[in-house]
């Protein structure tokens, strides 16, 4: 019988991971007698002899089994990870920041569509014409109703305006000329004069200052109006220019400017 | 690291590559199912094992870290499988218990001049079959799937020496049941 002492040695032999130096010391234990070489034999005869036993194969059955849980699994991992997606979406729209932002983001989009829907992008500069021509309007609308305010302040930034509009129609020119030949103060009447002259390519506006020559009684209106139809060289306002020159009661400075003024323009 | 090595292939199975996994099935499902048959003697409960083990590793393959051989982890699981058997089992089977002695002769060798071997055979297998479940596991580990003493020792989770020390003594306790069932 084998002590258990030398179990180490036995057992590195049997499954023939024994070293060389091993095997010289189990020689030699069997040599002095201290290990039945007998014994060692039966041993290795035993566990060699467990090889020979008979073991059945496993079935078909156990791989179809096995394929058909693989499969089984793959699907669950398929519908997993398809599921996974889906909350990790719902996860990142959840979170109040990314909320915000994309209803900030929704409204802008439909807003942009809203937009380009009533006012197509093609339309811009059309439109911007449109609102420009809308201003101007307004202008016009602001200038007329406020040249019939009782403020004489109110009536020169009427004026004011009126100058600033580039295109004056027929209501702005009759509106300055009125306000020309009747507005009860000078500063008004002289700014009407400087609004009409951005006006003077227009016929009716000339005629109305020519027209307005002798109806003024202020020397600085006549002579703003004398240096007006020198400035638009309006021969046809000699006539008028005279006729005031006739009044009795003219004021020398204005009567010495009318009477170069007539010089120059029928030079 | 061998893309085709055992260690890659799991690796592969745990990133979610789950067709590796059958390559792992075609390399170890006959050295398992072996495992249990020669432990249990049962064809239907070996087969049912195997697809256990492999059913765990799906269950387990996030925590796998290619630490260590695959091969020593996959009978560890088969090992654990077994026991969780046995326990839940005892009661209805005797797992280690005698074989199917006609069983034993269908597997036996065929030639009559074979019959004093067949008959060693048999008695060899009887005794085998008598030993405690640790010792058979630690010998037919050893014998039958070719683990090196230390690969037994992380396998049943024991010391190298416990390892010798069992194959050692169900050697020694299978010659004194031969000898019993012989009549010596």
């Amino acid at each position: 019988m084998i002590n258990d002492k030398y179990i180490e040695l036995v057992t590195a032999y049997l499954d023939d991971s024994i070293s060389p130096e091993e095997r010289v010391r189990l020689n030699e234990l069997i040599d002095e007698g201290k290990i039945d070489i007998l014994d060692v034999k039966e041993m290795e005869n035993l566990y060699k002899s467990l090889g020979k036993l008979p073991v059945s194969e496993p079935s078909e059955q156990m791989r179809d089994s096995f394929y058909a849980m693989l499969k089984a699994e793959k699907e669950q991992q398929t519908s997993m990870q398809d599921s996974q997606l889906l909350d990790r979406i719902r996860d990142f729209f959840i979170q109040p920041k990314i909320r915000r932002f994309g209803l900030a983001m929704c409204l802008f989009l439909v807003g942009m569509v809203a937009g380009n829907f009533f006012t197509p992008f093609q339309d811009y500069e059309q439109e911007m014409d449109q609102l420009s021509n809308q201003v101007m309007q307004m202008q016009k609308m602001m200038a007329l109703s406020l040249l019939d305010a009782p403020s004489s302040t109110e009536r020169l930034k009427a004026v004011n305006i009126s100058s600033e509009i580039s295109s004056a129609d027929d209501r702005i020119v009759s509106a300055l000329l009125k306000t020309l030949n009747n507005d009860p103060n000078v500063n008004v009447r002289l700014a009407s004069i400087d609004a009409l002259l951005n006006h003077a390519a227009n016929p009716a506006v000339r005629k109305g200052l020519v027209q307005a020559i002798s109806k003024q009684e202020s020397p600085q209106i006549q002579v703003a109006l004398a240096n007006a139809m020198l400035a638009l060289q309006e021969t046809r306002s000699v006539d008028e220019l005279r006729r005031l020159l006739d009044r009795q009661e003219l004021d020398p400075t204005v009567r010495y400017k009318l009477t170069n003024t007539i010089a120059a323009l029928k030079r | 690291m061998d893309s085709l090595s055992d260690n890659a292939l799991m690796l592969k199975v745990k990133n979610g590559d789950l067709d590796k996994l059958g390559l792992l099935f075609e390399r170890y499902n006959r050295r398992l199912y072996h495992f249990f048959y020669r432990l249990n003697r049962r064809r239907d409960v070996s087969e049912d094992l195997v697809q256990g083990v492999f059913e765990r590793i799906l269950q387990y393959r996030s925590s796998y870290t290619a630490n260590g051989s695959f091969s020593t982890w996959i009978f560890q699981i088969a090992r654990n499988l077994h026991a969780d058997h046995y326990r839940k089992h005892q009661d209805e089977e005797n797992l280690d218990g005698f074989p199917d002695l006609d069983q034993l002769k269908d597997e036996g060798p065929e030639s009559e001049n074979d019959q004093p071997e067949k008959e060693e055979l048999k008695l060899l297998q009887l005794a085998l079959d008598q030993l405690d479940s640790t010792k058979k596991q630690a010998l037919l580990l050893s014998r039958f799937q070719g683990f090196k003493y230390k690969e037994i020792a992380e396998i049943m989770d024991c010391s190298e020496s416990a390892v010798k020390v069992r194959i050692f003594r169900a050697i020694r306790e299978l010659e004194v049941l031969i000898k019993e069932l012989k009549g010596v």
